[in-house]
């Protein structure tokens, strides 16, 4: 699926929208598993008894954050598979970091922070090994010369709405994923986590300024790039 | 002017400051650019709920235990795997230093008549020993256990070692020393922590030669063995070690 937004042509991703059309999922919000002894219990008190060395508390932490971690890193990533990855190796550095936590900071941006370091490094490493997404390669010339994105069909009867819905998804996922990264980076916590300033200033360990002046050029790029979009 | 102005100080997740009312009121084109910031943080929040599959927990919790376990006994292992390779490879180093150093003899001596072959005794393994560097004498045992220093056992192996150049026969391939050491303490904590010097003799020749590990840790290296004379006296082997 292709379509034309303002100046840039967005090509519908396999990565986007399909993602609950092969697979059970599971909402962050629905606990998979019995630890709702720990629900009232809040992040420092329950990194404590991971500390000690409570792995019931640490599911309870990974039930609050594993959908937040999964999103950021997709939307910084654009890969799903990628971003489960380093969601559970996120996960994992914190459990093995446990003995190093402080209470200093919000527990989500000591979680970001780790999430967006691994980021980071898989962005350099894309761009050290000049990496391709595999989707041109099998993608489909159609009619016009155009290419389709590859993807599996699903024969289910969608409501139009819902079409919007997620076509309005996938292309403003594309847009956000076309930011040079350090816009990328600070929006998506902004306006997709839903951070407060200082939060995202300390995840990214930049001054404030630099944060709010990076957010506001990336609603600006996102606002040229959905021009005719956003005035519909 | 006044609207680029505007367009930086407003935002779609902060209040409007008193100063821009005016002109937001009058402009059609912030009016625009704000309700177009305000549609797309919407548009924006819509990304935030990413799916997670069923079995995440079930996969980082395998996960968690497969890298918190094994991770403890690797870096327990790799110092003593480098301590392992260390001493070896040093003490190999250190015999063939010794064994040729000194006895190396002159170039009219290297092929030995064919006659004298006859009467060559068979070699045998020279025997090295090893010493704390104050053992008091060359009477000290292979395992040699001194105040605070681990106990070690060499033995020289594999044939005829080399003593001396006009004592190996004709046509004999140049032997191999191999310096086998058994010292499962030296291969503690103190080895790691502190790192250890060894006095090794040769109890044919009286040559002696110092070699000194130092603590095992990424990046060092064992400093190189210093030959030292049998007639250097204990003060002065004090002060090279």
């Amino acid at each position: 699926m292709k379509s034309t937004i303002g100046q840039i042509e967005v090509v519908a991703s396999p990565n986007d929208g399909d993602l609950g059309l092969h697979q059970p999922l599971a909402s962050a919000a629905e606990p998979a598993w019995g630890t709702s002894e720990y629900a009232q219990w809040s992040d420092h008190e329950l990194m404590a008894a991971v500390r000690e060395g409570e792995e019931r508390a640490f599911d309870e932490l990974v039930r609050r954050y594993q959908s937040p971690m999964t999103g950021y890193l997709y939307r910084m990533l654009n890969d799903y598979e990628t971003a489960l990855d380093l969601a559970q190796e996120t996960f994992v550095r914190l459990y093995q970091n446990a003995h190093r936590y402080r209470a200093n900071h919000h527990f989500s941006t000591y979680l970001y922070r780790i999430a967006t370091n691994l980021a980071i490094s898989e962005l350099r490493r894309r761009k050290r090994w000049n990496m391709l997404p595999l989707i041109p390669f099998f993608a489909a010339k159609d009619g016009e010369g155009e290419e389709r994105a590859f993807d599996l069909p699903d024969t289910r009867p969608l409501p139009e709405a819902w079409i919007l819905r997620e076509e309005e998804r996938q292309i403003v996922a594309r847009a956000v994923a076309s930011l040079p990264e350090k816009y990328r980076a600070a929006i998506i916590l902004r306006d997709i986590q839903g951070l407060d300033y200082e939060q995202i200033a300390e995840i990214l360990r930049l001054p404030l300024g630099t944060v709010k002046s990076r957010i506001n050029r990336a609603r600006n790029f996102l606002r040229e790039k959905l021009r005719g979009y956003l005035s519909e | 002017m006044t609207c680029a102005r505007i367009r930086q100080a407003v935002g779609p997740d902060r209040p409007i400051p008193s100063w821009a009312h005016a002109h937001l009121a009058e402009c059609a084109a912030c009016q625009a650019h704000l309700e177009d910031l305000r549609r797309l943080r919407q548009a924006l929040a819509a990304l935030a709920d990413v799916p997670v599959p069923e079995d995440f927990p079930q996969r980082l919790r395998a996960r968690v235990r497969a890298v918190a376990a094994p991770s403890a006994r690797t870096f327990a292992l790799w110092p003593r795997a480098l301590t392992l390779v260390a001493l070896v490879g040093f003490a190999f180093a250190v015999l063939l230093t010794i064994g040729r150093g000194p006895q190396k003899p002159a170039d009219g001596a290297r092929a030995p008549h064919p006659s004298s072959v006859e009467s060559v005794t068979p070699l045998r393994p020279p025997v090295w020993r090893s010493a704390a560097p104050n053992a008091p004498s060359s009477e000290a045992s292979p395992d040699v256990r001194s105040k605070g220093r681990p106990s070690m056992t060499m033995l020289a192996r594999s044939g005829p070692a080399r003593v001396s150049r006009p004592m190996r026969p004709a046509g004999e391939p140049e032997p191999t020393l191999l310096l086998e050491i058994s010292a499962p303490d030296l291969l503690g904590d103190r080895l790691l922590q502190d790192g250890v010097i060894l006095l090794l003799r040769n109890e044919e020749t009286q040559e002696e030669s110092v070699l000194a590990i130092p603590p095992v840790v990424f990046g060092s290296r064992p400093l190189i063995p210093q030959p030292i004379s049998g007639s250097t006296s204990r003060e002065e082997r004090r002060r090279i070690l």
